[in-house]
């Protein structure tokens, strides 16, 4: 047993067909162990999100296609299972906290009845046993002694607190695995702060392994153990913290640490990548990095490349991973 | 150095909707504001969600008039002007918003919003086009798809229309709230070289609106840090950022992401902006206070340019 709990292998999904078909993700490998954080990091229609609602099994089919792939989960091969088998695993065994709280919470039921509904479906418990069990988990997401939470509406708590009973409804079960997609978006930065605290505190204490998915590469540098990067429904580079931020390889990883701003490049002039991201339905063929890329070749429109290793835990798929260059 | 825009004592109140005591609830949204920006810099304005930032930038337009106070633009104090006047000197005054969606016209193509504007001031006929065209150049969009509509255009190149679009009437000052909030993180980097760039060109001057404190210690030659409507510090960025002294600023800066990993046992105090206003302590013993009740304390100048509004402050000797 290598401590995986998550295993993806080549996963290919697609919307539509023919001439309106769109490669969301076009063979995906990634793994999560024990304990650990991984970040997936893209922009917008990359297809991280995909990824993450096919792991749930909340992917709706149609129109999405899963063409190939697989997906383990420690012993299961998830896309085998039957629906009612998928429903089983959701929320007690893989868990999701999603960006906007409000969205995901029913507005219309008191949060106490929310968290503990998943307990009483999954666990079996009955309603005074939920209701101790409730109270713990306030405690442990950081509204303990505030008895008030359990009996409010959605709509009385603040953006912060939501997020905060929304992890709670996500870790109640004690899953081993947890998905959080853009967890912090919608939130300020003390508050932003405090729930990335919060997820890593959680990690220890539950010793869940969390794929954390976000287009903020500042949050992802705070927060994760390993990181992949995607870009085009593919990952380009994968690495732990230090391979990412300190050595990058691929250029678009380059690129984009040079084209965030911060105070220590003030006065300098941000490396941009021109041109803008493709959409599922026209992404190029090849490297889907080529057109922005300043490093490609003739080769890059051509073929695509394969994951490269670096060194132990560190790949990249480039053509150019050799040559020398400064954004 | 003279200042090219100077506000006094800004004050913007809301009142609540309603008879009886419904209608004698107020919200002070932005509560004594001072504020000074000199020519052709960028100043940052920076606070969390709800602080007032955007009702700041509206009321600095008249789009809301503020409830007392003076705005002073370039010699020009906005409060005597009759509402034609006003609305004249608006063209010195532009501002780009945070999503160009819902900045552009959807029925309307890039041109005609651009013309928009151009005709409004009554620029001359025969010049119309070739001054479109030499906007969108100047943004970076090829004017031969000016016909085309906002959907037709992707997030980066809508902000880009945007931006021609404010900059068509020739503005000495440009508000820019939460520019690239929307962008893709690859994008966002080519709309800040361009405002850049074209702040030296045609020698603007910023207010820069933004949650996003990596990007604003990035650009910004003054940053001054909002809280629940008031100042509470201001100074050049590189000293708010080296020795910032009000304690919501280092609570605000110690927050930004990116500069390291996150340590999971520091401090795990909770800092939530509750109604009922409030002291808090910090963890080094000092306190601030910003309640309804407490008259908030006057901002005091610490040193050369900066200001902070605090009563536990420590002093720099």
């Amino acid at each position: 047993m290598n401590g995986s709990i998550l295993e993806i292998k080549d996963l290919k999904i697609s919307f539509g067909t023919g001439e309106k078909k769109a490669s969301a993700v076009r063979g995906i490998d990634l793994d999560v162990m024990k304990g650990e954080i991984h970040s997936l990091v893209g922009e917008s229609g990359s297809g991280k999100t995909v990824t993450s609602t096919c792991v749930m099994g909340l992917l709706p089919e149609p129109p999405a296609i899963i063409e190939s792939g697989t997906i383990k989960y420690k012993d299961l091969e998830l896309l085998s299972l039957t629906a009612e088998e998928r429903r089983k695993t959701r929320g007690k065994e893989i868990a999701m906290v999603f960006q906007e709280p409000s969205k995901y919470l029913n507005p219309a039921m008191k949060v106490g009845e929310q968290i503990t509904e998943m307990l009483r479906l999954h666990l079996g418990m009955n309603h005074s046993e939920a209701l101790k069990r409730a109270i713990e988990i306030l405690d442990l997401v950081g509204l303990g002694g505030n008895t008030r939470v359990l009996s409010s509406y959605p709509h009385e708590l603040s953006g912060g607190m939501k997020q905060r009973v929304m992890i709670g409804i996500a870790i109640c079960c004690n899953p081993s695995l947890l998905i959080a997609d853009e967890p912090t978006t919608a939130l300020d930065v003390t508050l932003q702060l405090q729930i990335l605290k919060l997820i890593m505190k959680l990690r220890r204490k539950l010793g869940m392994g969390i794929l954390f998915i976000s287009h903020d590469l500042a949050v992802v540098h705070d927060i994760s153990d390993r990181v992949s990067v995607i870009y085009a429904g593919r990952i380009v580079e994968s690495g732990s913290r230090a391979d990412i931020f300190e050595s990058p390889r691929h250029p678009y990883t380059r690129l984009l640490l040079a084209s965030i701003p911060d105070a220590a490049k003030r006065g300098r002039k941000l490396a941009a990548i021109s041109g803008r991201v493709p959409d599922a339905e026209h992404f190029p063929p090849g490297c889907a990095f080529h057109p922005r890329c300043p490093l490609a070749e003739d080769g890059c429109s051509q073929a695509q490349p394969e994951m490269e290793k670096i060194r132990e835990g560190h790949s990249a798929a480039c053509f150019c991973l050799s040559k020398e260059w400064t954004e | 150095m003279s200042s090219f825009i100077k506000i006094v004592d800004l004050v913007k109140t809301f009142r609540g909707r309603g008879f009886g005591a419904a209608g004698k609830l107020s919200f002070t949204a932005v509560d004594r504001v001072n504020l000074n920006i000199e020519k052709n810099t960028i100043f940052g304005l920076v606070g969390e969600s709800g602080c007032g930032k955007t009702t700041l930038s509206r009321a600095l337009l008249f789009l809301d008039p503020p409830t007392s106070g003076e705005i002073n633009i370039g010699g020009t104090d906005l409060g005597k002007l009759s509402s034609r006047r006003l609305r004249e000197f608006r063209r010195k005054v532009q501002i780009v918003f945070q999503d160009p969606n819902s900045a552009l016209n959807p029925k309307m193509s890039i041109e005609n919003s651009i013309k928009e504007g151009l005709n409004n001031i009554g620029y001359e006929k025969r010049l119309v086009n070739t001054r479109v065209d030499e906007l969108l150049n100047l943004v970076g969009i090829t004017p031969s798809h000016k016909s085309r509509y906002p959907h037709e255009f992707s997030g980066g190149q809508k902000q880009r229309v945007v931006i021609a679009r404010a900059l068509s009437v020739e503005p000495d000052f440009l508000i820019l709230d939460e520019p690239v909030s929307n962008l893709d993180v690859s994008i966002q980097a080519q709309i800040i070289n361009l405002l850049l760039e074209l702040k030296d060109k045609l020698s603007l001057t910023f207010l820069f609106i933004s949650h996003d404190l990596n990007l604003v210690s990035y650009l910004s030659d003054r940053i001054a840090v909002m809280y629940k409507g008031q100042i509470v510090e201001t100074a050049p960025a590189e000293i708010i950022m080296e020795k910032p002294i009000h304690p919501y600023t280092l609570k605000l800066f110690s927050s930004i992401p990116g500069l390291s990993p996150i340590d999971e046992e520091s401090g795990e105090e909770v800092f939530h902006v509750e109604k009922e206003g409030y002291s808090k302590g910090l963890p080094d013993g000092r306190v601030f206070y910003l309640s309804e009740q407490d008259k908030a304390p006057e901002m005091l100048e610490i040193a050369e340019g900066h200001f902070v509004a605090c009563y536990n402050s420590i002093l720099p000797v």
